[in-house]
C-alpha cells in the first residue's frame, strides 16, 4: 500500500476531480509502477482519491492511496518525471493496510488572499453564519468553521472537511460580501485527522505497519 | 479580472490552462508558431492534423510549438470584455506576439471561428490591414482545396501535405523576417497558395470570368509516409480529448473513389506505412501517453493490406492495449477485427437505398456484402446498428430512398432467425443531405431543394416509421451553408465577415447556428444560396480551378458521365482508372 500527498498548482487546478484521476492513473502507467487493479468486467487500477477538491482551488495538501508496494523513497521521481505541469507529488509512504483517509478526514486548512483585514474573533463570537453555497441555497456554516486567523500569509481558515466540508470558496465570498475584498485566490495547505496532520497521523498510527 | 479570476467563473476552465503531458515547452525561441485549431479544445485535441504539423515543424531548429483553440463562449466574452488577448495555451503568449499563426480547416462550418479567434487576438481580420507588427497567418487543412471563400483572411494556404510543406515554411519564415519579401519567396514552393498574388474577374451573370496573376497552385504530397514526419508522443488533454487514444494513420488516400467523396480524391495517391513502421509509433506513443488504446486511422483501413499482421504484431508488442478500428467498410467487415472491440453498436455506410443509386456513386457495396456484415455483427451479440445513408444525390428517385426502408427490413429479418427476439434489435438510420464538394466527379451537381427536401424527409418518414427504428436528418439550412462556403468564391468573404460580426461563430455547432444571418450577410452582398447551390455547367469556370490536386478535371468529368449511365468505375486495387496522380508519382497500386 502506497499513500501519497500531492499539489495541484500552475494550472491544474483547474483540472476536475474525475479529470485529476484520469492523469493519476496515466501518470503511474507512464512511470511503469505496478498498481493492482480491480476483478470484472471493466478492471480499473485501484486507487482511492481523497475528497473532491473544487475546480479553481490551489492545493498542496491532495491525497492518493494507491494499492501498490512500489517503495515510497523511488516513488517521488517516478511520479513527477511522469507528471504534467501543476500536478507533483510532495510525499509518500508505504504502509500494510490500507487507510480509509476519505472517512478519517475530518478538517482542512486553507489560505484564503483578497480578503479585507477583519475581526476574526468577532466573527466567531456568532452563533450563526448563513452563506449562499454553490447551488445557489442559503447554508449554515458557523459549526464548520473550525478556526480563523489573519497571519502574514493572509487569512487561514480551517474548515470541516470529509463527512462535512464548507468549500473555502462559499465562505471566501461570504466575507468579501460583509468585509469587502477583490478576487479571492484559495491556496489549501494541510489536511487534518483528529488534530493531527494526515502525515502526522499516518506516521504514528503504528497498526498500519 | 484577471485571467485566473476569469478561469474561475467559466466552464471547463482546463480548456485554457495548457501545460498537458508530453504538450512540449512553453519557452518562445527564435521562431514563434502557433497552430490554431477552430473548435473547441476536446475536438482539437483528437485532431491529427495537427498533430503531425505541429511534428513537422519541430523538427525545424529554434523551433517553438504552441496550440491554441476556440474558447467557447462564456470564455471567449470574459476574455473580450476584460480585453484580454487571445493566447498560445503553454506559452500563455497573445497569438499576436507570434511569428506565424497557422489555422487548421476542417470543416467549412468553421470559417467564421477563424475570425473569432482573430478577433480575440485582436488581429485585424483582413490580411490587407495587417501590417509588419502582425504574425503571418496561414491555413492548411483539407478545406484549402477550395480557399476562395477565405482569401481575404489568411495570408498563405497550404494545400496539400502539413508535414512537407510547413517545416519549409518555417525555415523561410525564420530566414526572412519581411512579411512581403516572405509571401514572394513562399508563393514560389509547390504547395503554397498566396491569394493576394491571384486577382479573379467575374462577368455580369455572376459568374467568374478568369483569373490573373498566379493561376495554378499544385498540391504538395508527402510520398514516402514511412519517412514523414509523425508525432512520437501525443499530449494528454487536460480535459478528455473526444477520442481520448493513441492514434496511428496507417495510410493515406483511399482506393474506392466514392463519387460524392472529396477525400477520396483530395488524398491520392495511395500510401501506406509499413507494419514495422507502424509497430514502433504504436510502442511510442503508448509508452509515453499511457493511453490504453490505440486506434488505426485511414479512410478505409479495411484496405490496407496488411492489416491482419499489423494487428498481430500490436497484440504482440502492446498485449495490454485495446486496438480501435473507427473505418471499416461493410465489404472488408471481418469477425477477427469486430471481436476485438467491446462496442455494443455497428455502424454501417451503405449511403444509398438501391443497387442502382450506389452503382452511381460508385460506391460499389452489394446487397449480399451488407446482409453479410449484419448476420456476422448478430452472431457477436451485437444488437445495435447503425445505418448512414445520404439523399438528395442525383439521379435519386422515390424507390431509393424506399430502398432504405428496405435495407431495414431486410436487416430485422435476419436478426429474427434463429428465435432472436425483434424487440432486441435497435437500428438507427441516419441521413444526410448531398453537399457537392470540390474535386469530387460530382463538384458540378446541384443541391436539391426545400420542396424536394420536405418530399424526401416525409416520404423517409413513413417509411421508418417501423418498431425498433430511428431516424435522424439534419436540416436543409444546414447543408446548403455548406455547400454554399464549399463551392463558394472570394465574393463570400465579405459575407463570412458580415456573418461573424452579426454573431455568428462555431456554427458547427447547432446550438449555435443562425441561418437567417448567414441569409442576411448573402443578401447584403449581392448573392443568394442559389447561386452555389446550382448545377454548375461542365464549361464553367470554377472558384477552385486554381487548385491543381493532381487528379485531371477530364476524369472527373469521365466518372460524372459514368455516373449518370449507372456504371461502376471500381476499386483502384482492379488496375489503375488513370485519374491523374500517377503522371506525377506513380502510385503505389499502379
Amino acid at each position: 500500500m502506497l499513500v501519497i500527498k500531492y499539489s495541484k498548482r500552475d494550472g491544474a487546478e483547474f483540472i476536475s476531480h474525475l479529470d485529476t484521476l484520469r492523469h493519476l492513473q496515466k501518470i503511474f502507467i507512464r512511470a511503469k509502477i505496478p498498481v493492482k487493479y480491480s476483478q470484472g468486467y471493466n478492471p480499473h487500477m485501484l486507487l482511492y482519491m481523497s475528497a473532491p477538491l473544487g475546480v479553481g482551488i490551489k492545493s498542496d495538501a491532495e491525497y492518493l492511496v494507491a494499492e501498490t508496494d512500489y517503495p515510497a523513497k523511488d516513488f517521488i521521481d517516478a511520479f513527477n518525471n511522469n507528471a504534467p505541469r501543476g500536478i507533483k507529488c510532495l510525499w509518500a509512504i508505504n504502509c500494510a493496510k490500507k487507510p480509509n483517509l476519505q472517512a478519517l478526514m475530518d478538517g482542512a486548512e486553507y489560505q484564503i488572499s483578497g480578503i479585507n483585514h477583519f475581526d476574526t474573533q468577532a466573527l466567531l463570537a456568532e452563533a450563526s453564519i448563513m452563506a449562499t453555497d454553490k447551488r445557489g441555497e442559503q447554508k449554515e456554516i458557523r459549526d464548520k468553521i473550525l478556526d480563523l486567523k489573519f497571519t502574514d500569509n493572509g487569512l487561514i481558515a480551517r474548515l470541516a472537511f470529509g463527512n462535512t466540508t464548507l468549500r473555502p470558496d462559499v465562505l471566501g465570498e461570504k466575507l468579501v460580501s460583509i468585509y469587502g475584498g477583490e478576487d479571492i485566490d484559495v491556496l489549501k495547505t494541510r489536511c487534518f485527522i483528529k488534530d493531527k496532520t494526515v502525515e502526522g497521523w499516518l506516521q504514528d498510527e503504528t497498526n498500519l505497519y | 479580472m484577471k485571467l485566473n479570476d476569469i478561469l474561475k467563473k467559466v466552464e471547463k476552465p482546463a480548456r485554457y490552462t495548457g501545460g498537458e503531458w508530453g504538450s512540449g515547452g512553453s519557452e518562445f525561441k527564435d521562431y514563434n508558431y502557433c497552430l490554431c485549431f477552430p473548435d473547441v479544445y476536446e475536438v482539437g485535441m483528437s485532431n491529427l492534423g495537427i498533430r503531425v504539423v505541429e511534428a513537422a515543424v519541430s523538427t525545424v531548429d529554434g523551433v517553438f510549438v504552441d496550440r491554441c483553440f476556440a474558447p467557447w463562449q462564456d470564455f471567449g466574452k470574459a476574455l473580450k470584455e476584460n480585453n484580454l488577448p487571445l493566447y498560445g495555451l503553454n506559452s500563455r503568449r497573445p497569438l499576436k506576439d507570434f511569428d506565424t499563426v497557422a489555422f487548421s480547416l476542417q470543416f467549412e462550418m468553421s470559417y467564421t471561428t477563424v475570425l473569432y479567434m482573430l478577433d480575440l487576438a485582436n488581429i485585424p481580420l483582413r490580411a490587407k490591414d495587417r501590417g509588419e507588427d502582425y504574425p503571418v497567418i496561414e491555413a492548411g487543412g483539407p478545406c484549402t482545396c477550395n480557399p476562395e471563400p477565405m482569401a481575404d483572411f489568411i495570408d498563405l494556404f497550404v494545400i496539400g501535405a502539413g508535414e512537407v510543406v510547413c517545416p519549409k515554411l518555417a525555415v523561410l519564415r525564420k530566414e526572412t523576417k519581411k512579411k512581403e519579401e516572405f509571401l514572394q519567396k513562399a508563393s514560389k514552393l509547390e504547395g503554397v497558395y498566396v491569394p493576394k498574388y491571384t486577382q479573379v474577374k467575374y462577368g455580369d451573370n455572376g459568374l467568374i470570368e478568369g483569373f490573373s496573376g498566379i493561376t495554378k497552385v499544385k498540391k504538395a504530397v508527402a510520398y514516402d509516409l514511412d519517412k514523414a514526419a509523425f508525432p512520437k508522443t501525443q499530449a494528454v488533454g487536460n480535459i478528455a480529448a473526444i477520442f481520448d487514444r493513441g492514434v496511428l494513420e496507417v495510410m493515406r488516400g483511399c482506393c474506392r473513389g466514392c463519387r460524392f467523396c472529396q477525400a477520396g480524391f483530395l488524398y491520392r495517391p495511395i500510401r501506406k506505412r509499413k507494419v514495422e513502421t507502424l509497430v514502433e509509433q504504436a510502442k511510442s506513443i503508448i509508452s509515453t501517453t499511457g493511453f490504453d488504446e490505440i486506434s488505426l486511422n485511414s479512410l478505409s483501413t479495411g484496405d490496407y493490406k496488411e492489416l491482419k499482421q499489423l494487428l498481430k504484431e500490436l497484440k504482440r508488442e502492446l498485449p495490454d492495449t485495446k486496438v480501435a478500428l473507427p473505418s471499416l467498410r461493410v465489404d472488408s467487415f471481418d469477425g477477427e477485427f469486430v471481436s476485438q472491440s467491446r462496442k455494443s453498436s455497428l455502424t454501417f455506410a451503405p449511403e444509398a437505398g438501391t443497387q442502382r443509386l450506389r452503382d452511381v456513386i460508385n460506391k460499389d457495396v452489394t446487397e449480399e456484402e451488407i446482409e453479410r456484415a449484419v448476420r456476422y455483427a448478430f452472431e457477436q451479440g451485437f444488437t445495435n446498428i447503425k445505418l448512414y445513408f445520404m439523399m438528395g444525390l442525383p439521379t435519386e428517385t422515390d424507390e431509393d430512398l424506399i430502398g432504405i426502408a428496405d435495407i431495414v427490413y431486410k436487416i430485422r429479418e435476419i436478426y429474427s432467425q434463429n428465435q432472436r427476439a425483434a424487440r432486441n434489435l435497435k437500428i438507427s438510420v441516419s441521413v444526410s443531405t448531398f453537399i457537392p464538394k470540390p474535386f469530387t466527379p460530382f463538384q458540378w451537381e446541384r443541391q436539391i431543394t426545400r420542396e424536394e427536401f420536405e418530399h424526401k424527409i416525409a416520404l423517409l418518414k413513413e417509411k421508418l416509421f417501423i418498431k425498433g427504428v430511428t431516424f435522424s436528418w439534419n436540416d436543409l439550412e444546414f447543408s446548403s451553408l455548406e455547400a454554399v462556403l464549399a463551392r463558394g468564391d472570394r465574393r463570400l468573404c465579405g459575407v463570412i465577415e458580415s456573418a461573424y460580426k452579426k454573431g455568428s461563430f462555431m456554427d458547427g455547432w447547432t446550438e449555435y447556428f443562425n441561418n437567417q444571418i448567414w441569409l442576411d450577410a448573402l443578401e447584403e452582398n449581392g448573392l443568394n444560396v442559389g447561386l452555389y447551390t446550382r448545377k454548375h455547367d461542365e464549361t464553367e469556370i470554377l472558384a477552385w480551378d486554381i487548385i491543381d490536386i493532381r487528379v485531371t478535371k477530364n476524369y472527373l468529368l469521365k466518372e460524372l458521365k459514368k455516373a449518370y449511365d449507372g456504371k461502376v468505375t471500381g476499386s483502384c486495387f482492379s488496375g489503375c482508372k488513370g485519374c491523374g496522380v500517377q503522371k506525377d508519382f506513380g502510385c503505389e497500386l499502379c
